[in-house]
């Protein structure tokens, strides 16, 4: 059932059960006054009647002439209460102690036993009775002062409360069903515009389920269902930047796969050819020597791809443990390890900059920094390398003024295995891993690596070291780091 | 059809059926009411002011109660002639009958006027008044009141003079007379314009005031029904005004 309907259902269920509630009760209330007006009324009236009729009949207080009086005297009193025969002439009956008829002007519709029942009620009670379609009420009093026990018995017609009642209870019952009418269109209008919100919450949640990731539920209720739309839509943008953030780690993983199958089957090819040759034996020993060295080569390059593959999975993997690291000792280090560097190193570095950090990868970030601005063919020549203090931390720099990298390239270049010029990178020996590695580490250390660069100027790469006893350099990252985008 | 769809109808269906239940409810309490209302009794609304049983057991102040239920306590009929002879013939029945009773004495009870007489009488719901009276220089009067037929005088009053100091005896056996002795709560009251000699009584169970004044103007003896009400608007600890007694 929609919910809408049961809204409706609700609010005409609750009407029905007000609307006969209350029409009973007040049915019954109009009835009790309505009642009770007629009995005092018809009260004061039967017992005038009767003291009328007790001063009539003093002369019956005598036992002889009593006797003697009797019917005719009951009769004439009577008659003279009742007067000739009119519209509103008092009903009533004189009768004995025993229940005998004396003298009677009730109605023939009055059943005797109603008059008997009447009588039994005593001068405190009143009975209603049902005959041929009509109601009366009945009174009887014993008459005081009477040798004779006689009683004066009256009957009053009050078909018109009951018919006024009945009358009522259809007009209730009319009202109610028009009531119920106007309630019912009212209901089932006022829940359709209620729950409207919901259906378009529904559309959009059914359009979302579909895949269209750019629906949003447009609710402007002012109520709990404009949350729920709220919360619906930020749902909606949360999801919509997981699936572009897992198309986009997918689209990366794919590029990984390929490139790595590519950097894998060149040197695979060049492996299998020349060893092909050699199982051949058709090589001079010259020829023979150059295939070896190709052999050695390639599967050197292998192993060193190998080699950088496993220590990125490693950091993608885990973080690594910081120390206090002197950093005028990681450049050394670095620069050490770059004897044949085709461009001049300057460092820049206070002698007491030190920072958490793991000097092995920190190493080997400056290392393979340093390479790619030689290998970008600086127009000076030169490769700067430098600390910068912080108010926390270190910025650790190194910076060209070589080729550039291209703003589109940018965002791709600590990619693995993406390289701006692939022929050149390749004949230079590089398999596109370094600035991967360089981010890794740099994330390892709590940190981000930053790239700035523009075509044909020069690039500047930097990331910031915690110093010893500080917070983390980059917002709350821990040093175990983070395991790539 | 599942069974989550069976019971959604069978909800629906209770609740439509309690809906049209509560919508008939008129017609179904309007029927209970009537079975009940025509197969017992039903209580007659009390009545304000009634009279108690002990008061209802006396037979004169029952009748002065009945009397001023059905038309006042006094006789508000126009008084009409009579004849002169016969009502002297009635008042003196009467005041013999309060002489019998030692209401009054021989020498108190009036001797009938001579001269010029005027007679009146009147009936009402079970209460006669006759008056004679003597114009001229000596004037007299003379007047009773009574229950029909043949019952107690409920009022005497002549012009003869008698002694105040008679007035609280007269009461107490005129009191007696009427059969009200069986009324054990009079209490004295004060009524407006009553003279150095005066003494009235009132009773709550019987809703009965008696009173009677002795001295030189005549004496005045009488009793009517008063309510609770009209006795303490007149005070029965205060005022009470003739007119109310008739």
């Amino acid at each position: 059932m929609k919910f809408a309907v049961k809204i409706a259902a609700a609010t005409m269920a609750l009407l029905c059960v007000t609307l006969g509630a209350g029409g009973a009760h007040s049915v019954r209330q109009n009835f009790a006054a309505a009642r009770s007006a007629a009995l005092n009324s018809c009260a004061a009236e039967h017992r005038n009647l009767c003291f009328s009729m007790e001063t009539a009949l003093a002369d019956g207080r005598d036992a002889q002439s009593a006797a003697l009086l009797a019917s005719p005297a009951i009769a004439a009193a009577a008659q003279e209460l009742t007067g000739p025969v009119r519209e509103n002439a008092p009903m009533l009956a004189a009768l004995t102690q025993e229940g005998s008829v004396l003298w009677a002007t009730l109605p023939v519709q009055v059943p005797y036993a109603e008059v008997r029942r009447a009588m039994d009620a005593g001068e405190t009670g009143a009975v209603y009775c049902r005959a041929d379609g009509r109601y009366w009420l009945l009174m009887a009093t014993p008459l005081q002062g009477q040798a004779r026990p006689l009683w004066l018995a009256q009957a009053w017609d009050v078909s018109h409360l009951f018919t006024e009642r009945d009358r009522q209870v259809r007009q209730q019952l009319l009202l109610s069903a028009a009531a119920l009418a106007a309630a019912g269109a009212a209901a089932a209008a006022v829940s359709v515009w209620l729950t409207r919100p919901l259906r378009a919450l529904d559309e959009a949640a059914r359009a979302l389920a579909a895949g269209d990731g750019h629906v949003r539920a447009q609710v402007a209720s002012g109520d709990e269902l404009e949350s729920l739309g709220e919360s619906f839509n930020r749902m909606a943008d949360a999801i919509g930047g997981q699936m572009e953030a897992l198309r986009a780690e997918s689209a990366r993983q794919k590029r990984f796969v390929a490139a790595f199958s590519h950097e894998l089957k060149t040197p695979m090819t060049t492996l299998l050819g020349y060893a092909s040759m050699l199982r051949q034996g058709q090589l001079a020993p010259q020829a023979q020597q150059t295939a070896a060295g190709h052999l050695y080569r390639e599967a050197a390059r292998l192993e060193a791809l190998s080699g950088q593959l496993l220590r990125l999975m490693g950091l993608e993997a885990g973080g690594c443990a910081l120390e206090e690291t002197s950093l005028p000792a990681v450049l050394h280090a670095a620069a050490d390890s770059l004897p044949d560097l085709p461009a001049q190193l300057c460092l820049a570095c206070p002698r007491d900059a030190r920072a958490l950090a793991n000097a092995p990868l920190l190493i080997d970030l400056v290392r393979n920094l340093v390479l790619n601005a030689a290998a970008a063919s600086p127009c000076d020549g030169k490769v700067r390398v430098g600390c910068t203090e912080e108010s926390a931390a270190w910025t650790l720099w190194v910076e060209d003024k070589g080729r550039g990298i291209p703003a589109e390239a940018l965002a791709h270049v600590t990619e693995p295995f993406y390289r701006v010029d692939a022929g050149r990178a390749r004949s230079a020996g590089g398999a596109g891993l370094g600035l991967a590695l360089c981010r890794q580490i740099a994330q390892a250390h709590g940190s981000e690596l930053h790239i700035e660069s523009r075509a044909g100027c020069g690039t500047r790469v930097w990331l910031t070291l915690k110093k010893p006893g500080a917070g983390t350099p980059e917002g709350e990252e821990t040093a175990r780091g983070e395991a790539g985008a | 059809m599942t069974k989550r769809t069976v019971l959604r109808r069978l909800c629906a269906a209770v609740v439509a059926c309690a809906c049209a239940a509560c919508l008939a409810l008129p017609c179904a309490a309007s029927a209970a009411a009537d079975a009940r209302l025509l197969s017992a009794a039903a209580v007659r609304p009390e009545v304000p002011g009634a009279l108690s049983s002990r008061g209802r057991a006396l037979d004169t102040a029952y009748a002065l109660y009945r009397k001023r239920q059905l038309s006042g306590a006094a006789v508000t009929a126009a008084q009409q002639p009579a004849e002169a002879g016969e009502t002297a013939v009635l008042l003196c029945e009467k005041a013999q009958a309060l002489v019998d009773a030692g209401v009054l004495d021989a020498q108190t009870a009036p001797a009938l006027p001579d001269g010029a007489l005027w007679a009146t009488q009147c009936a009402q719901d079970g209460l006669a008044e006759a008056a004679l009276m003597q114009c001229g220089q000596a004037a007299a009067l003379v007047s009773a009141q009574w229950l029909e037929p043949g019952g107690p005088v409920t009022a005497f009053a002549t012009s003869t003079p008698a002694h105040s100091e008679e007035a609280d005896e007269m009461l107490r056996a005129y009191r007696t007379y009427l059969g009200l002795d069986a009324l054990d709560d009079w209490q004295p009251v004060a009524p407006d314009g009553f003279s150095d000699g005066g003494a009235a009584l009132w009773s709550a169970e019987g809703q009965v005031y008696v009173y009677c004044t002795a001295g030189p103007d005549g004496v005045r003896l009488g009793a009517a029904s008063l309510s609770p009400q009209e006795a303490a608007q007149y005070g029965a600890a205060g005022n009470i005004s003739e007119k109310a007694a008739g």
